[in-house]
């Protein structure tokens, strides 16, 4: 059934018709194929995380469903890096931190486009993120970095260096402890009552998403209302073309699902929109692999720790460590000096040291996303540069480490290794990674009404789908824990909720 | 009318060795099997035909984690990636009347050479 289809069958004839998203004036005609206490859509990060508080606080008959064949979406294709102020292992390691200089990192990074109240309870509630996948399991590195924009370093690294490492475990946890997992299957509609409240969801059962074909469609009543933690939809080429035609070409490091189905239906039961126009581009992106992979992670290294040169100057152009945007807009501007066919891609390279001490480096030079060089000549060579002006530009960097002269970018340097050869290095292109936009939650995970501006009742979501915690931009390691603090949140509140039981 | 005679066909089809006939099963099976092999081996829900759920294939095989796999040249194991460890169906990589695709392949270079 279309959503429009689905919507002009249950909407009442009278009052609601002036309520155009409204379903029906009495007690809905349609009978419930399934009941159960709580509906979660989605398995990633989010949903895992409200599956575990709702289970803590109480509730039995949870289900998560899961559109695609595999689970955990985006989350497990992740790096999984978590920034978590507070965590037992920051304060193990005896790093200065604190949940302000979190807000205060993630207020520049988001230019202030941010709702200050859900950065701060963020920041605030990491170090429970941390006891959670520690309780459920997960393993973390006894290491933290500090990623671009961050001012202390608290990116939490799992041990296997991928999301999987932290929402496997969940997921096993949960499955040990009853809640029900189900895949191939696409939420078609939220179901919503005369009252506005939203009491369960119209779903499309065995589907398969290459082919868009399904066996049944069922309806699932949920007692404790509904919670959304369906992520992004960079994948939507027409919703990302819609909203910000500029970024229409770009290549995106989500997973195929990421589409826009749910975002949708969260409109048409009046969900208050945020920065619809607003994406992040990730500036470790690398034209030469699919995605955000292993060549991504080496980059992170080699920002921190080397520089970064356009190769048409053979000379730096940004601060390598500052935030996604501000890295990602000066990437482009280089880019912007080729032809479209061939842009002037930036390059990136670091010393054998900083090389293998990065994660994903193995993979990435295996693959040839990453290549060596022996010399400085051999470098200038690969990417067509001038040699001279690179032997410059790697001097002065040396001298800026050695502490000889300030770095022209103000950039702030944590570890001090010498740029020597053999170099490794990598091209750059900045790719389409996180819908910074989605609709307005509150502090409770509620979903809010544009018409209102007060809460939805019965509908929760947090994550990448809700807007409001980054602003206009985020920093490395911070959606992982906005999912999983407003996952927490909204699993709590769901428990809490029990207008249609 | 139509649609019922229709369904009946289609019923026989698929209840019968007819269809194994153009869908075929492949060589490994039958190895094991012989002629015990039959449509009804993992499509076993009664009634309406359907997509076999993993429980047919870990009654003979059991679950991910018992199966033991060769690691590719890059020290990979198919049934222990970073991202889905042991959480996946059966079907989500593997098909028996159509070639089998590794999941991981959407993103890296796996080569796993055994797939079947």
């Amino acid at each position: 059934m279309k959503r429009r289809e689905f919507l002009t069958k249950t909407m009442g004839a009278t009052a609601a018709m002036t309520l155009p998203f409204s379903v029906s004036s009495k007690e809905p005609e349609h009978k419930w194929d399934r009941e159960y206490d709580l509906i979660i859509v989605g398995s990633g990060f989010t949903g895992v995380a409200a599956a575990y508080s709702a289970y803590k606080a109480g509730l039995k008959n949870i289900l998560v469903l899961e559109k695609m064949k595999v689970w955990g979406g985006n989350s497990v294709i992740s790096g999984g890096l978590a920034g978590m102020p507070n965590s037992k292992l920051q304060k193990k390691l005896g790093i200065k931190d604190s949940p302000e200089l979190l807000v205060k990192d993630m207020l520049k990074a988001g230019r202030n486009f941010n709702n200050p109240e859900l950065a701060y309870i963020m920041a605030s509630q990491a170090y429970t993120v941390y006891d959670m996948l520690i309780d459920c399991g997960a393993q973390f590195k006894d290491k933290l970095i500090r990623s671009g924009g961050h001012s202390a370093a608290r990116s939490h690294i799992p041990k296997n260096a991928s999301g999987g490492g932290l929402v496997v475990p969940m997921h096993k946890y949960l499955l040990a402890h009853g809640v029900k997992f189900q895949n191939r299957t696409k939420v078609s509609n939220l179901i919503q009552e005369s009252d506005l409240s939203i009491s369960g969801v119209a779903v499309q059962e065995d589907y398969d998403f290459d082919t868009k074909k399904f066996k049944r469609e069922s309806t699932y009543k949920s007692r404790h209302g509904i919670v959304v933690a369906t992520g992004g939809w960079t994948q939507d080429k027409k919703f990302i073309s819609t909203t910000m035609p500029m970024y229409s070409d770009l290549e995106r490091t989500a997973h195929p699902g990421a589409t826009s189905e749910m975002i949708k239906s969260l409109l048409a039961v009046g969900s208050l929109p945020l920065n619809f126009d607003m994406y992040q581009l990730g500036p470790w992106g690398c034209p030469d692999e699919i995605g955000g992979g292993p060549a991504s992670f080496f980059a992170g290294y080699a920002f921190n720790e080397s520089i970064a040169v356009d190769p048409m100057t053979g000379q730096r152009f940004v601060d390598e460590h500052s935030s996604r945007r501000t890295r990602s807009e000066a990437e482009m501007l280089v880019m912007e000096k080729g032809t479209k066919e061939k842009p002037n891609y930036p390059i990136t390279f670091s010393s054998e040291d900083t090389a293998f001490r990065a994660e994903g480096f193995d993979a990435a030079f295996r693959d040839g996303s990453v290549q060596k060089t022996n010399s400085v000549a051999e470098l200038a060579e690969l990417y067509g540069m001038d040699v001279n002006k690179l032997t410059q530009s790697i001097a002065d960097w040396n001298e800026v480490l050695k502490g000889n002269m300030p770095d022209p970018f103000g950039k702030t340097i944590d570890k001090r290794t010498e740029l020597k050869a053999p170099y490794y290095s990598m091209r750059l292109s900045p790719k389409l990674h996180y819908c910074m936009g989605g609709i307005a939650i509150n502090k409770n995970a509620e979903v809010i009404s544009a018409d209102t501006c007060e809460p939805i009742k019965g509908l929760f979501a947090g994550g990448e789908v809700a807007a409001g915690t980054h602003g206009m931009d985020r920093l490395g390691g911070c959606s992982s824990v906005d999912c999983m603090v407003f996952g927490q949140i909204a699993g709590r509140t769901a428990a809490k909720y029990k207008a249609n039981a | 009318m139509k649609l019922g005679i229709m369904a009946a066909i289609a019923a026989l089809l698929f209840s019968s060795h007819l269809f194994a006939a153009t869908n075929s099963i492949k060589p490994h099976h039958i190895e094991a099997m012989g002629s015990d092999m039959t449509c009804k081996t993992c499509h076993t829900t009664k009634g309406k035909f359907q997509r076999p759920s993993d429980t047919a294939c870990k009654d003979c095989h059991g679950g991910m984690s018992d199966i033991p796999t060769e690691p590719n040249r890059f020290d990979k194991n198919p049934h222990a990636s970073h991202h889905y460890e042991d959480l996946l169906e059966c079907t989500v990589c593997h098909s028996e009347h159509s070639p089998s695709k590794e999941v991981c392949s959407r993103c890296h270079i796996v080569e796993f050479k055994n797939l079947k």
